[in-house]
């Protein structure tokens, strides 16, 4: 159409439509969301080929079997008649079944999912993972969790990868955002963090693993590059808290997406994050002690906020800062720098911003928004958090316009 | 259905006798009447209310997004039943036996289906179809044109169905037969007029009232509705003692056909004896009608649009649970009013009526009424049955427009035309534009269309819905790979299939009565230029409008945006983010 080339088509796809959320394309990767997947899937399709099937059963006895249907059960009563209130009852039946299920084992992960991706990260807390234990019980064992987020988080790499192959240095990113994810595990399990590690490793992850368990709480990146990562996990996990609210001020030279992330929300507020951080931070450390898959989600949470919604400021903080700050950058240097640079202003941008860029821009934008994401999982244990809740709000309202409809300006309303 | 409901209803407007057996005579006809007026005046109303309490986008396109799980899923059933359930049904029962039993139960089953969909559809979208579909797609404005002209075409089919009907059954149930006038109308005049109002107060509902005036006018619909099969069934199983048995043998002894009343066959999939492929091709035919019933009403344009007056896809999910319960409820209801006008009114006198059979019911309240108050009765009963059948149409047309408008205004002018950034007030000003233009457009159609055999509109709009909506909507939730090409694709294969093979069926051109030999098509006798057997193009349309949305999407070369996938699945299952 006329749409696809001209400028026209990029201000509706902008507009038009809700704006990318990256958080839950980050969340769609936690263990309990795929769970609930797994879930409402069997069930669906158990439901449709059950009704389906007997229903077209029906229609071809009534069509082919007439002798059948014909034969009389009682009084004026036949077996069509039977089998065609039968089908009132399977339809109830069905129905009662469908909806009693959702309630007791896909809305409890559904409400708690929906909770910590859309709730503030201050909010965030210990209810909704007892929330979750029931249901989860079910299939499967509380126990297995923590094995299940590791795998989980492991996985996150490739399905990112999918996605940003165009940019080399977006995978280093991802990369990096993997092991943040795995290091909560790692914490908790040095075995299988260093498979995770390996796993992952294939792309260009060695050099980043180090940067990343830093990430929030190392206030110097040189020196936590030097360490190894498993160390340098323990220490997120033992000094995480404490320390998440001194390294707060420097939280951009930890990770480029961390720095992304957390520059972006501090960026409208330059002054208040920080305090914010500081603040929240405790909180946060708590959630990190937790199992991953807490962490999983309070990290989405912020990511999603400050990658998706970060203005055109996020843009110009955030960038400069990673390549100068992060350790990979070095590597990212020369090569990518222009790269890192571009892709993550322009997404910010390209969102906030106007009709322009958005089909270009949301995609590869968006990889590189994911990504951030990760990284901000390790950090936002630390100090993640802390911005989280600030600048989540304020984000969400601007480019999503979901919550607080009303008083947006015009092109809020629309989606 | 409907389509029986119009046929019928048209042919009875044409050549009925002007005797007046049972719908309605000179006391009962004011007391209709006056029920009708009361009605209008009821939902009147209502409308000024839901006007000064309309100030948003929200509150037209979706009621605000605050009505409660039960009062949609009353709406829904509302919206849902039209005069083909409750008459036609009823009447296909009361002169083909078992026949009208397998028609209510596609419609009951794809509720399933729906109730599958309803809360992703929810989570994930905000006003239309085309919300949902366009959440992962690339180039948004091709895919909303395209579900916007999918979404206009289905209604605006179902629409003029609806309207056609209105006219012949109003003026069926006033008892205006040709010959004989009505606050000085003939039959032909009443039928017009009687579109011209229907449209008008429907135009009005729609502009002014949007979704919380024609929610409102739904939920007294289907509770009115719901009210009359509830006693008429109730007076029908008394005279026969509760003995569900005898009502049977009685039914099928007047009749005249025996027991092959009470047993599928005597309308769909008839055995053709001597004719191995006529009969074979009745059968998939009758097969084809069940997957169009089953798959199109998840797709259906003004039942999606319900899926957004509440608050949430748990709402959601709980108003389709009552409507589940309400629709199967009525339709059980609709056996014992079938075979109930088949046993107490007969066969004959229905034929009198109405060929179709879309009396029946009415004449089946006249007698009840008569056996339990005397002739005061039945005219109450009359009147009361035929309020119900004059809401249940405005009902449903209501909801048509208000689906149509919708999505012009929301789809194409605010996203399209506008770039997606128009004024609130802009767009909303555009809907109700939109649904008086539609509306106008349909009385124009109906009035021209009045004397025509428009039955097959309704099954027409249901395989469209099953071959375009369906596969994009599942297929946009479901599969990953899914793009903008495979979306567009699907919808107009879905849509240009169905159009196409049924232009070139037997409904369009070429169907004979064998017996009178008058024309069963839209067009004359001796026009015939059909090729497709069939007469609902399901069975075909709807695996061509998947495999068009399949092939479309590899031929399209163009990425899924997997995280936006991503995203949308997750919103969808888990509500995150959903306004």
């Amino acid at each position: 159409m006329v749409w696809d080339s001209g400028p026209p088509e990029r201000g509706g796809t902008g507009r038009g439509r809700r704006k990318p959320v990256v958080r839950y394309a980050v969340m769609a990767r936690d263990e309990r969301f795929l769970l609930l997947r797994r879930r409402f899937a069997r069930l669906a399709l158990a439901v449709a080929a059950s009704f389906l099937g007997w229903y077209f059963l029906y229609v071809a006895l009534s069509a082919f079997a007439r002798d059948l249907m014909a034969r009389p059960v009682t009084g004026n009563i036949n077996v069509a008649l039977v089998l065609g209130v039968l089908q009132f009852v399977s339809t109830f039946a069905l129905a009662w079944y469908y909806a009693r299920y959702a309630a007791e084992s896909l809305d409890p992960i559904a409400t708690a999912l929906r909770e910590e991706a859309d709730a503030p990260a201050a909010i965030r807390a210990a209810p909704r993972r007892s929330a979750l234990r029931s249901p989860a019980a079910e299939d499967e064992p509380a126990p297995e969790r923590r094995p299940k987020a590791v795998l989980v988080s492991a996985e996150e790499p490739t399905a990112f990868t999918d996605e940003p192959e165009d940019a080399v240095e977006d995978g280093l990113t991802v990369e990096v955002a993997v092991e943040v994810a795995v290091d909560p595990s790692l914490n908790g399990r040095p075995d299988r963090p260093v498979e995770v590690a390996g796993s992952t490793t294939t792309q260009p992850l060695p050099k980043t693993e180090s940067p990343k368990p830093p990430q929030a709480p190392v206030k110097h990146d040189s020196e936590r590059r030097e360490k190894e990562p498993e160390e340098e996990l323990a220490e997120v996990v033992l000094a995480g808290p404490q320390r998440s609210p001194e390294n707060v001020p420097g939280p951009l030279d930890d990770l480029v997406k961390e720095a992304a992330d957390s520059a972006s929300t501090p960026a409208r507020d330059d002054t208040d994050p920080p305090p914010g951080l500081n603040d929240a931070a405790p909180a946060t450390s708590a959630n990190g002690a937790d199992p991953v898959s807490t962490a999983n989600g309070a990290d989405s949470v912020s990511t999603v906020n400050g990658a998706d919604s970060i203005p055109s400021e996020n843009g110009v903080g955030p960038v400069p800062s990673v390549n100068g700050v992060s350790p990979v950058p070095s590597v990212n240097g020369a090569d990518s720098v222009s790269n890192v640079n571009g892709t993550d202003p322009v997404p910010s941008a390209a969102e906030a911003e106007p009709v322009p860029n958005e089909t270009e821009a949301e995609p590869v934008p968006s990889a590189n928004g994911a990504e951030p994401v990760p990284s901000m999982n390790g950090a936002a244990r630390n100090g993640a958090p802390g911005p989280v809740p600030g600048p989540a709000k304020p984000k969400d309202d601007v480019p999503d316009a979901r919550s607080g409809t009303g008083a947006r300006p015009d092109p809020g309303w629309l989606r | 259905m409907i389509g029986h409901v119009l046929a019928g209803a048209a042919t009875l407007a044409a050549s009925a006798p002007s005797q007046d057996p049972g719908t309605a005579g000179g006391n009962g006809r004011t007391v209709t009447f006056g029920l009708f007026l009361f009605f209008i005046v009821v939902t009147l109303g209502i409308t000024v209310w839901a006007r000064l309490n309309t100030k948003s986008a929200v509150d037209y396109y979706a009621g605000g997004h605050a009505f409660s799980g039960p009062q949609n899923g009353i709406a829904l059933a509302g919206d849902y039943m039209s005069a083909a359930s409750f008459l036609g049904i009823a009447g296909i029962i009361a002169l083909s036996g078992y026949d009208g039993f397998l028609y209510s139960i596609g419609f009951l089953v794809a509720w399933l289906l729906t109730l599958l969909l309803v809360e992703l559809m929810r989570n994930a979208g905000r006003f239309t179809m085309a919300d949902v579909l366009v959440y992962r797609v690339r180039h948004q404005p091709k895919v909303r044109i395209a579900a916007a002209i999918s979404t206009v075409t289905v209604s605006v089919f179902y629409l003029l169905a609806q309207m056609v009907g209105a006219g012949a059954l109003v003026a069926l149930l006033l008892g205006i037969h040709p010959g004989e006038t009505f606050l000085g109308m003939s039959a032909e005049a009443a039928k017009t007029w009687t579109i011209v109002v229907v449209g008008a107060l429907m135009i009005f509902y729609v502009m002014f009232g949007g979704m919380k005036a024609t929610t409102w006018v739904q939920m007294i619909k289907a509770v009115l509705l719901i009210a009359g099969g509830l006693v008429l069934t109730a007076l029908v199983l008394a005279r026969f003692g509760y003995n569900l048995s005898g009502l049977l043998g009685s039914a099928a002894a007047s009749s005249g056909k025996g027991s092959a009343f009470l047993q599928p066959g005597l309308k769909y999939g008839k055995d053709v004896p001597g004719d191995g492929y006529q009969t074979i091709l009745n059968k998939v035919d009758f097969i084809s009608l069940a997957l169009a019933l089953v798959l199109g009403t998840a797709g259906l344009p003004h039942v999606i649009t319900r899926f957004f007056t509440v608050p949430d896809g748990r709402a959601a999910r709980t108003s389709v649970n009552w409507a589940i319960g309400l629709v199967g409820a009525f339709y059980l209801m609709t056996l014992a009013l079938g075979f109930g006008a088949a046993a107490l009114v007969g066969r004959k006198a229905i034929m009198a009526q109405d060929p179709a059979g879309n009396t029946a019911v009415p004449q089946l309240a006249k007698a009840l009424g008569d056996h339990v108050g005397g002739p005061v009765g039945g005219d109450l009963m009359l009147a009361f049955i035929g309020a119900v059948a004059f809401a249940t149409i405005l009902a449903v047309v209501s909801g048509l427009v208000l689906a149509s408008s919708t999505s012009l205004a929301h789809d194409y002018f605010g996203n399209v035309l506008m770039f997606g950034r128009p004024r609130e007030s802009q767009e909303v000003a555009v809907a109700r534009f939109a649904a008086c233009l539609i509306g106008v457009l349909a009385i124009v159609l109906a009035v021209i269309a009045k004397n025509m055999n428009v039955a097959f509109l309704v099954a027409l709009a249901f395989a469209m819905a099953a071959a375009a909506n369906l596969p994009a909507i599942t297929l946009s939730l479901f599969w990953k790979r899914f793009n903008s090409a495979g979306v567009v694709s699907g919808i107009y294969g879905g849509l240009i299939s169905s159009l196409v093979l049924v232009f070139f069926s037997p409904v369009v051109s070429g169907k004979v009565d064998p017996l009178t030999g008058q024309s069963l098509s839209l067009f004359p006798k001796g026009v015939d230029f059909h090729f497709f057997p069939l007469e609902n193009p399901g069975i075909v349309s709807i695996p061509f409008g998947f495999l068009c949305a399949i092939v479309g999407t590899y031929l399209g070369r163009e990425d899924a945006d997997t995280r936006r996938y991503d995203e949308l699945s997750f919103r969808s299952l888990t509500g995150a983010g959903s306004v």
